[in-house]
């Protein structure tokens, strides 16, 4: 499995790295950096006492025989996405001396997503470019709709703030500033924490290079967040076999219910 | 020790979970009644949903009333036919609630709608147990009896078509008015992840006058069955059970329930009423001061049933 999802990626990058070169072609030298990583684990397994973990991902800038070396050094930025879910933000309004849940935007957007760098992330780019490689709280995309599902692009600064700030305060939107060490002149690792209440699902791992100010190359990979054990079985019994799971809870209570009658019998 | 809940999806301390079911079985055993309306809302501010929260309490009410309701079998004080009739009504009302449950979480305003239940029932079932009861101990501390019981009149009740003769209570009322409660309590019940004893009991000694001795035994029967009806129908539509949470708060509960009673029998039944309604009351006001007070937070995060990814 492992080792089928690194061939997917390997062969990813070939057509990532032939693209990029295709695409820049009047610049081809400029472009002769590749990005390779590994993260240290594809699949995050949830069990009963998970309590939250690290990803720690290693990768290096690779270069090919004919470039020659940036002055300026590279700068490396990886995130870790989580899928995309539906997520409501809603905003209350007094009404009548009461607190109401009155506008709200819905957003599609990732339900985790955490980006470390080498650097302060506004010193790497401009936003024009950070925005072009999603890199950065700030330059996320968030398709939003307002009620009556009409999608608007260009979201309402407010909810777009209040939306990031409550997934921050959760834990599930992270940015973490210079994390990213450089262990040589190529080589670079990062240790990115995974949250307990962090969604399943399957995550991407980009890494996006940068030199001089400018977006050099763009690697992703994937890692799987699942329950595992007796987490999976559960969640897989109470969604695949609602009305079997609903039977049980109910033995399990009234069982429970006449155990505790019996046991501590008072009459 | 961190244990992740399946269904929540959410970590939580296990002995946190434990203590809370223990605490709040204590105060069910102390004073006869689910607990539900003190669970549901501590659930909700240790961070899990409300939706898992309410279906989750309805499995653990569930539980801990089989326990209370053997015992009163056992002693045969269970009004079985009264039981039925609030079933019927019981089963529709919880039905209607879970749809009602869905339809509020769609458009963003359930914690409002629960929210404000709150407020209005134990506001007004909280004010008016305390004042019943302080009446009654004052009314003991000046030595005046207690007012002799009133004549069984019901006055409407007794005016309604289909009246029911129910023999265990001696009572013979019309069957719309026991239906009725049975059908609003389930539909609260299920709405709000409460058993709603503490409704239940005050309406069938007040309205429908049922002997004192046959009111918690009856009121348990129909909790029992209205909270495995209500989560069967969490399970099978919303899919909002979390069995490992409700287990833990059974545990607890039962456990926590042994205490409660051996305290609540040295107490005098008026006394454990005004403790009760202050109970209530104050859940209550906390309610009604989070609807009114500036929130520190205007905005909020929900995510819609069925709009992730699974």
């Amino acid at each position: 499995m492992s080792r089928r999802a690194l061939a997917a990626t390997l062969f990813a990058a070939g057509l990532l790295a032939a693209g990029l070169l295709a695409a820049g072609l009047p610049t081809v030298s400029a472009r002769a950096e590749t990005l390779v990583f590994e993260p240290s684990a594809k699949r995050v397994e949830i069990t009963s006492n998970f309590s939250g973990t690290t990803l720690t991902v290693y990768g290096t800038v690779e270069r090919d025989a004919g470039t020659v070396g940036r002055g300026g050094g590279y700068e490396v930025a990886v995130m870790l996405v989580g899928p995309d879910r539906v997520a409501v933000t809603r905003r209350k309004d007094r009404v009548a001396g009461i607190w109401v849940n009155r506008d709200s935007r819905t957003y599609h957007a990732p339900s985790f997503y955490a980006v470390a760098t080498t650097r302060p992330i506004a010193e790497m780019a401009s936003p024009a470019i950070l925005k072009a490689a999603q890199v950065g709280l700030a330059s996320l995309i968030l398709p939003e709709s307002v009620p009556g599902g009409v999608e608007v692009m260009a979201g309402t600064a407010s909810f777009r703030d209040a939306y990031l700030r409550l997934r921050a305060h959760e834990g599930l939107y992270a940015e973490y500033p210079s994390a990213v060490r450089k262990l040589g002149q190529h080589l670079w690792t990062v240790t990115l924490p995974i949250p307990a209440e962090m969604p399943v699902g399957r995550y991407r791992v980009r890494t996006v290079l940068f030199a001089d100010g400018s977006l050099l190359a763009e690697q992703t990979s994937e890692v799987e967040v699942v329950k595992s054990g007796f987490e999976q079985e559960v969640a897989d019994l109470a969604t695949r076999h609602a009305w079997l799971y609903g039977l049980l809870a109910v033995v399990v209570a009234l069982l429970t219910g006449w155990l505790g009658g019996v046991l501590f019998r008072r009459d | 020790m961190q244990l992740y809940l399946p269904i929540a999806e959410w970590p939580v301390n296990m002995f946190m979970i434990f203590g809370v079911g223990g605490a709040v079985g204590f105060i069910s055993g102390m004073f006869g009644v689910g607990g539900g309306f003190l669970l549901t809302p501590l659930l909700v501010f240790y961070g899990i949903s409300p939706a898992v929260a309410v279906a989750s309490v309805s499995a653990q009410v569930a539980a801990s009333s089989t326990s209370g309701a053997l015992s009163y079998w056992r002693r045969r004080l269970i009004d079985w036919k009264l039981a039925t009739f609030l079933l019927a009504g019981g089963m529709i009302g919880s039905a209607f609630g879970v749809e009602v449950f869905a339809l509020l979480r769609r458009v963003g305003q359930l914690d409002l709608v629960i929210g404000a239940c709150y407020v209005v029932f134990l506001g007004f079932v909280g004010i008016f147990m305390t004042w019943e009861s302080i009446g009654t101990i004052l009314a003991a501390r000046r030595g005046v009896p207690p007012p002799p019981p009133k004549p069984r009149r019901h006055g409407m009740m007794q005016t309604l078509p289909f009246q029911v003769r129910f023999h265990r209570s001696r009572l013979v009322v019309s069957a719309i008015p026991v239906v009725a409660l049975g059908l609003g309590i389930g539909f609260l019940g299920t709405l709000l992840g409460i058993g709603g004893g503490f409704m239940i009991v005050p309406a069938l000694i007040y309205l429908l006058k049922v002997p004192a001795n046959l009111v918690v035994g009856t009121s348990l029967v129909q909790m029992v069955v209205t909270m495995a009806f209500a989560t069967f129908l969490q399970s099978a539509t919303n899919h909002t059970v979390d069995i490992v949470l409700a287990f833990l708060l059974m545990i607890g509960g039962v456990i926590g329930a042994q205490f409660g009673a051996q305290i609540g029998q040295r107490l005098k039944g008026e006394q454990l009423r005004a403790l009760l309604g202050l109970l209530i009351l104050a859940v209550g006001i906390r309610f009604a001061i989070e609807l009114v007070v500036t929130p520190a937070d205007r905005y909020s995060i929900s995510i819609p049933v069925g709009g992730g990814e699974k």
